[in-house]
């Protein structure tokens, strides 16, 4: 057994953990960075936004990216269905495309020539006192795997990505399943792609066909776009059985758009497929532990907030962390960095559903009087509260015309939660309710061919049975052919159309 | 409410978006959430308003709460037509 002790331990080395370590050596604390995957390595999640831009910057990392030939990011262009859905966001400041294996290379090293100690290992578990306090972890180094190091420290950062290291090691909360979450992207590297006409053309395209299926084409050198496909898990299986064939669909089938674009393309790597695990964690701070970055919350990529929302939290956290060890008040700082860290994600993620929702009406967003709001919204400017425009799309993803005819009181709030959430319960076709002197009854009508209820639906109905209680509410699952006679009851949503 | 504004839409949407199959469409029907007719159908609903109205919808008038109902989406095209 090896010991060693420093200020902090970082899990992870990707965009979070190396700018989360960077700034803390810039506060003068001593930083162990551990990786358990050797740099250079593939990733996906290309594109930055404006808040990135303004990080890398105050890196001074201006001319590493301009001397990488990483491509400046004017803005995003948006197909939807018919000319009336087109827009164009321009970006609120200057950012980047990049090519994620040599980028998060740059930031690792940047990390490292800041005076942070980088290791190669996998970490084993958390080191915790009797009271719950965390005070560091053990890990096994990649150099020598019959070692384990504890290593002692009085901030542990989690910043491991999707592997969610706090969170399964039962020191943050349980991953809990949100919406967006049954997607499948399959993606590639091609050539020979058109682009976006004169000096748009280094945009993000984004084209979307059906709710929840889009494409992404995202330039990331003078000759190399990537675009990536995504569909939900329900139509994935009918449009392939490998990734390269569901590509070879969304090319041709998924918008007109995309497939002049790519008509005489070369595809240059094998498809990949990337499941959108869409999930939170809560909490994600405690005390001796924060997380920073997809190591407490991932959602719909769409509009590429990921890496972006991870430098924005590292800034914030590192900020935290090294008041917290000067002032000895680790708890009440990062409930405050939770705080603000989850109101930032709830504005981007109100944002998405509004999009998925409303898409057509979000192109009109873009041209009114929230256009300036939106534009900086998309530039990954979710974190300073409730501006204009997301007062008002939240009013809109509120508004229901179907809640009205159902009785004020417990019922009604039900009804008001399911709605909340209905874009988003795949494989659900409506949703319906019955009032009577005993309680309420709550029925979903599941689609034909996805008889397995989705975890979205289990979580969320045992949040309500907790939030309402076995003697008012009964929730029920039924088929399409069951649900036929039940004309006369509430419907809270209904996706099988009125005839 | 406008009878005549609102025949006409409801024509609209009950032989367009529903195929002549509108089991029922009313003003109150819920127009989104009932799957009469998503936020582009909408849009093309724009359209149709500003070719028999001669009505062309401000661009921060075009937002959710005024579609989610034949009424509301009725007393749009008043109010916007009176305006003009």
């Amino acid at each position: 057994m090896q010991r060693a002790s420093f200020d902090v331990v970082v899990v992870g080395a990707g965009p979070a953990g190396a700018v989360t370590a960077a700034f803390l050596r810039d506060k003068g604390l001593s930083v162990l960075l551990l990786e358990r995957e050797r740099f250079p390595r593939f990733h996906v999640g290309e594109s930055l936004t404006g808040t990135a831009g303004d990080l890398l910057t105050s890196l001074g990392l201006d001319d590493t990216m301009e001397a990488l030939d990483f491509v400046p990011k004017p803005g995003v262009k948006v197909y939807g269905r018919g000319a009336k859905s087109e827009f164009y966001v321009p970006v609120l400041r200057p950012t980047w495309q990049v090519r994620r294996a040599e980028f998060d290379d740059v930031l690792l090293d940047v990390a490292k020539s800041r005076g942070a100690v980088y290791r190669l290992g996998s970490v084993k578990r958390v080191l915790s006192d009797d009271d719950g306090r965390v005070r560091g972890v053990a890990y096994v180094p990649r150099d020598d795997e019959s070692q384990l190091v504890e290593v002692d420290a009085k901030v542990v950062v989690d910043a491991s990505g999707q592997h969610a290291f706090l969170s399964t090691q039962g020191i943050a909360g349980h991953r809990q399943v949100e919406a967006f979450n049954r997607q499948i992207a399959v993606f590639s590297h091609y050539e020979g792609v058109e682009r976006e006409p004169s000096d748009n053309g280094s945009a993000t395209v984004i084209l979307y066909g059906d709710t929840l299926h889009w494409a992404w084409m995202i330039p990331i050198s003078s000759t190399t776009v990537s675009i990536g496909v995504v569909l939900p898990t329900t139509t994935y299986k009918r449009h392939g059985a490998t990734p390269q064939e569901v590509m070879d669909w969304g090319l041709a089938q998924l918008h007109p758009e995309l497939t002049r674009r790519t008509k005489d393309a070369t595809q240059m790597e094998p498809v990949r497929a990337n499941r959108n695990y869409s999930y939170k964690v809560e909490p994600f701070a405690g005390p001796g532990w924060l997380c920073v970055g997809d190591s407490h919350r991932f959602s719909d990529p769409i509009f590429s907030f990921g890496v972006s929302f991870a430098m924005t939290e590292a800034k914030v956290a590192a900020d935290a962390i090294a008041e917290a060890i000067e002032h000895g008040d680790d708890v009440e700082r990062f409930a405050r960095y939770e705080a603000w860290s989850t109101s930032g994600h709830e504005v981007a993620f109100d944002l998405i559903r509004y999009f998925w929702k409303f898409p057509g009406f979000f192109a009109f967003m873009t041209r009114g009087k929230h256009a300036h709001d939106v534009i900086r919204l998309l530039a990954g400017d979710c974190f300073d509260g409730e501006i204009e425009a997301t007062r008002a799309m939240r009013e809109s993803l509120r508004d229901a015309a179907s809640l009205e005819a159902i009785p004020d009181g417990p019922a009604r709030k039900i009804a008001e939660r399911v709605h909340e959430r209905y874009d988003f319960f795949q494989g659900v076709e409506a949703a319906l309710l019955d009032v009577d002197d005993d309680g309420v009854r709550l029925s979903f009508v599941m689609s034909d061919d996805d008889g397995d209820m989705s975890d979205s639906l289990r979580d969320f109905e045992a949040a309500l049975m907790e939030d309402f209680g076995p003697n008012r509410l009964a929730i029920e699952s039924v088929t399409r052919d069951a649900a036929a006679a039940s004309s006369e009851r509430h419907r809270i949503f209904d996706r099988r159309n009125l005839r | 409410m406008n009878q005549e504004i609102y025949t006409k839409l409801r024509h609209f949407i009950a032989t367009g978006p529903l195929d002549g199959q509108d089991g029922g469409l009313d003003e109150n029907t819920p127009l989104l959430e009932w799957g009469v007719l998503d936020s582009n159908a909408m849009v093309d609903l724009l359209g149709y308003v500003e070719e028999q109205f001669g009505v062309k919808i401000p661009f921060d008038e075009v937002r959710p709460q005024h579609f989610r109902t034949l009424k509301s989406l009725t007393e749009l095209v008043m109010k916007v037509g009176e305006a003009d």
